[in-house]
């Protein structure tokens, strides 16, 4: 195997939950809130529930495989060729994943911090220190986010107590007011954000007890469902679903509410702080899932050459694909749920029921 | 930009590409050159107005997210 | 090792994007209030902006320069909002930043004609905060942002501080960007501002007082004040009424629980306790209204239900006894009739004269009755004027102050 690494729980932990947040706390609340309308902190409950279900089956596939990760199970399973076929498209949506997080962190800093300067200069400098650290490998990445981990859960959960006073229980009702649709389209809407955290079956055979790949998955699951939801719930208590579902960050939009007489105000640098280290942190193990998973399918024994390349696709990804913030938003609100719910619950299910089927077994 | 993604790929291909060769790991010179290929490419399609690979599965997929979602 | 210096140094350009927006602090006008004014002709949007001289606004130099004023007030005209605030760029010699503002002030002209086309301007534009406070006036915003305050060198901040007071004092609903764009988004889309004048106070007391005293009084002229005392409502982005003082307090009770209040009234004993007639002052510490609308057969009725808690600040009744919990019945009675008066007219108002919901019995109906609100919600603005509304209110006194009975003025050897 390339990665030598090994991690223990708690990191695997922070690895998944960075990148739920991350990918969950940018403009995605928008999204949802417009889908769902004031039942959005329920469809953060339901996805968080599906996902966990879920999560069963990537831990099983996990501990049935040991050592492998679904790049390397799927060639398993499905045989040198068609496995190759599936196996690929795991670090090539890692990869896409990347593209959306680093574009909307961008968009994000270049919309609300930096006007003047060239989005393309922010991406750069993005993919260039996500590039970095993703070639360090895992165990660099997990320390990170050890750190980071902890800090951005901490000052989501602060952020959304201080705005307690902007806030106003009753723009959270009524309750299904349009009937339960609303909230049934909002959970895979959300379920798909959380769901790429099927980065999960590349650390469990690096973590050093893969049997707690579950517990794992579990944690950070939740408490990424409890920083989307307090994103959520806040901003519709806070701006009412009209203004809301129009704000290009609700999260970032909440930490400008923040004032107590004169003394603390304007927290939206620490926020942006917090947003931008996560999301590059997020983004180099995105990097470097995909990195892995290329070196595995075509058998290179390191996989570090390849994550400058991978991330410089994902910049002229980003660059080509997204000239403006319109085509973003409308990528991640129509098109990604689906190619996502594709790869993260379709593919890995059919592998599921293949192994199953053709009762493929990991070699210990 | 085309310019620019030119030099990040010569710069990276160089970088990357002879301590490779040196140690002489052919595999992974030509895997890794495949991808710095594959990202010079793709720049050079958008130039000459190919559409991107997202552009094309947003082809594919809008239709079915528009209908799902509202 | 040399290649990744290299490299570095390659990429160190980007890592300084920062540069890109750089902004010294010695070359940005921070605007701490603006205005915004309609005019006629084609450039109607008339945009006038206060902002911090920068030598006076530095601690500790007392060398005001010429005009010796805090303040600077510019104004600049433009088709839209937002191109009245570009336009300023030609006559302001420093960049002009408006995140540190605190108000926004609404002049008549505009708010009567509708104040749609800035309120998209002041949601997208990154400058502006949610959390300014936004003021209409009768006036032009112009007037009242030119005027200064004798105790406070920066007028905005003056205004800032009176807002900010005013909800715990109870005199007036504070209101901030985010709420008034909320209850705008509203099922009713009705919303409301405080109302800033200009008022010569000092000239009404003066000409009292000289009444009194049958003699011109020696005092100077002094400069009208800025007073917030008033409520402006909007319905649909536009300005239709105002609510007087008494309106605007009972105002809180309805769409706020107020913190803070203050009910004056007039209280006679019952005959069978001891005392005369005089005036009862109950300072209001926590009040909370619940309300209740109700459903039966194509009627729909609303409660309200209000619950404070006050204490005692000046009972001018001569002979009662405070210490008999009859007498402190009869005056918690007395204060809650007061208060449902008050309450009662302001509803008649929204319900007869504004003939908009101003006090949010749309948003109850909603939260409460989602399926019947779908029925009513097309001709809301028909329903609600016939609304049937029934209020109770219970005021619980908990302290009398410092003291507990007056003592009588005859055994005093006072006024008897």
């Amino acid at each position: 195997m390339p990665e030598k690494g090994i991690i223990n729980t708690s990191q695997c932990i922070w690895l998944l939950f960075i990148v739920i947040a991350s990918i969950a706390s940018m403009q995605i609340p928008s999204i949802l809130i417009l889908q769902a309308g004031r039942d959005a902190w329920l469809s953060v409950l339901g996805a968080w529930f599906l996902d966990v279900m879920l999560a069963i089956v990537y831990a099983y596939m996990g501990i049935r495989f040991p050592g492998e990760n679904f790049v390397q199970y799927s060639i398993t399973i499905l045989g040198k060729y068609l496995g190759r076929m599936v196996g690929i498209l795991f670090p090539l949506f890692f990869l896409l994943v990347c593209t959306i997080v680093i574009k909307g962190l961008g968009q994000v800093i270049n919309t609300a911090f930096l006007p003047r300067t060239p989005i393309d200069v922010i991406l750069i400098s993005c993919f260039f220190v996500s590039a970095l650290i993703g070639r360090k490998g895992i165990e660099v990445i997990a320390r990170m986010t050890q750190i980071l981990g902890p800090l951005y859960f901490l000052s989501i959960v602060t952020l959304c107590f201080l705005v307690i006073p902007s806030a106003h229980i009753i723009r959270l009702k009524p309750q299904f007011d349009e009937g339960v649709a609303p909230f049934i389209i909002g959970t895979p809407l959300i379920l798909v954000f959380f769901g790429v955290c099927i980065l999960m079956a590349m650390y469990i055979p690096l973590t050093n007890r893969p049997e707690n790949g579950f517990l794992a998955k579990f944690s950070a699951v939740s408490m990424g469902a409890i920083v989307v939801g307090l994103i959520t719930t806040f901003s519709v208590v806070c701006f009412g679903i009209e203004d809301a579902q129009t704000m290009y960050s609700p999260g970032l939009q909440l930490s400008r509410l923040i004032h107590y007489s004169n003394y603390l105000e304007r927290v939206e640098m620490l926020f942006l702080l917090i947003l931008v280290g996560s999301s590059i942190v997020a983004s180099s193990s995105l990097l470097w899932a995909f990195g892995l998973g290329i070196a595995q399918l075509t058998g290179l024994k390191s996989y570090q050459p390849l994550i400058y390349p991978g991330a410089l696709i994902s910049l002229v990804l980003c660059i080509v694909s997204f000239p403006s913030s319109l085509q973003h938003s409308n990528f991640i609100h129509y098109t990604y749920p689906i190619v996502a719910i594709f790869v993260q619950t379709g593919l890995e299910l059919v592998l599921f029921a293949a192994a199953l089927i053709l009762h493929k077994r990991g070699t210990v | 930009m085309i310019l620019l993604i030119a030099l990040a790929t010569l710069v990276i291909g160089l970088a990357e590409g002879i301590p490779l060769g040196k140690q002489g790991q052919r595999k992974e010179l030509v895997a890794m050159s495949c991808l710095l290929g594959m990202a010079f490419l793709l720049a050079a399609g958008f130039r000459i107005g190919f559409p991107s690979p997202i552009t094309l599965l947003e082809q594919l997929f809008e239709p079915i997210g528009k209908a799902i979602f509202k | 090792m040399r290649k990744r210096a290299l490299m570095m140094l390659f990429l160190v350009p980007f890592l300084q994007t920062g540069c890109w927006d750089t902004r010294e602090v010695d070359r940005l006008a921070s605007v701490l209030a603006f205005g915004i004014d309609r005019i006629p002709g084609n450039e109607p949007i008339l945009l006038t902006v206060q902002i911090a001289t920068p030598d006076t606004a530095k601690g500790g130099n007392k060398d005001v320069k010429a005009g010796g004023k805090a303040f600077t007030v510019m104004s600049s005209k433009g088709k839209t909002f937002s191109d009245a605030i570009h336009n300023l760029g030609s006559r302001s010699m420093r960049k002009v930043f408006f995140s540190h503002s605190k108000l926004i002030v609404l002049g008549k002209d505009l708010a009567e004609t509708g104040i749609g086309e800035i309120i998209d301007d002041l949601k997208r534009d990154r400058e502006f905060r949610r959390i300014d406070w936004i003021l209409t006036t009768d006036m032009t915003a112009k007037e009242i942002l030119e005027h200064g305050f004798s105790m406070e060198q920066i007028p905005s901040k003056g205004l800032d501080q009176i807002l900010q007071e005013s909800k715990e004092s109870g005199l007036i609903l504070p209101v901030n960007c985010n709420d008034f764009f909320v209850r705008l988004n509203g099922d009713s889309h009705v919303s409301f501002t405080p109302l800033v004048q200009l008022v010569d106070i000092d000239k009404q007391m003066t000409s009292q007082l000289e009444e009194v005293a049958g003699r011109p009084l020696e005092s100077e002229v002094k400069p009208k004040t800025l007073t917030v005392a008033k409520t402006v409502i909007y319905k649909n982005q536009q300005m239709i009424g105002e609510l007087n003082e008494n309106e605007s307090k009972a105002l809180m009770w309805l769409v706020d629980s107020p913190k803070g209040g203050f009910i004056t009234y007039t209280f006679a004993p019952e005959a069978s306790t001891n005392g005369e007639k005089g005036k009862i002052s109950l300072d209001i510490s926590d009040g909370k209204t619940i309300i209740t609308p109700q459903i039966s057969d194509n009627s729909i009725s609303i409660s309200i239900v209000c619950n404070a808690k006050a204490s005692i600040i000046e009972a001018e009744t001569v002979g009662i006894d405070i210490l008999n919990p009859m007498i402190v019945a009869q005056l918690e009675a007395k204060a809650a009739e007061t208060l449902k008066l008050q309450l009662e007219q302001i509803i008649d108002k929204a319900q007869k004269e504004l003939k908009s919901d101003c006090v949010g019995f749309a948003e109850h109906l909603h939260t409460q009755y989602p399926v019947a609100w779908k029925r009513v919600k097309n001709n809301w603005e028909d329903i609600f004027p016939t609304i049937e509304y029934h209020v109770s209110c219970e005021v619980r006194i908990l302290n009398t102050g410092m003291i507990n009975n007056t003592l009588p003025t005859n055994e005093a050897g006072g006024i008897n």
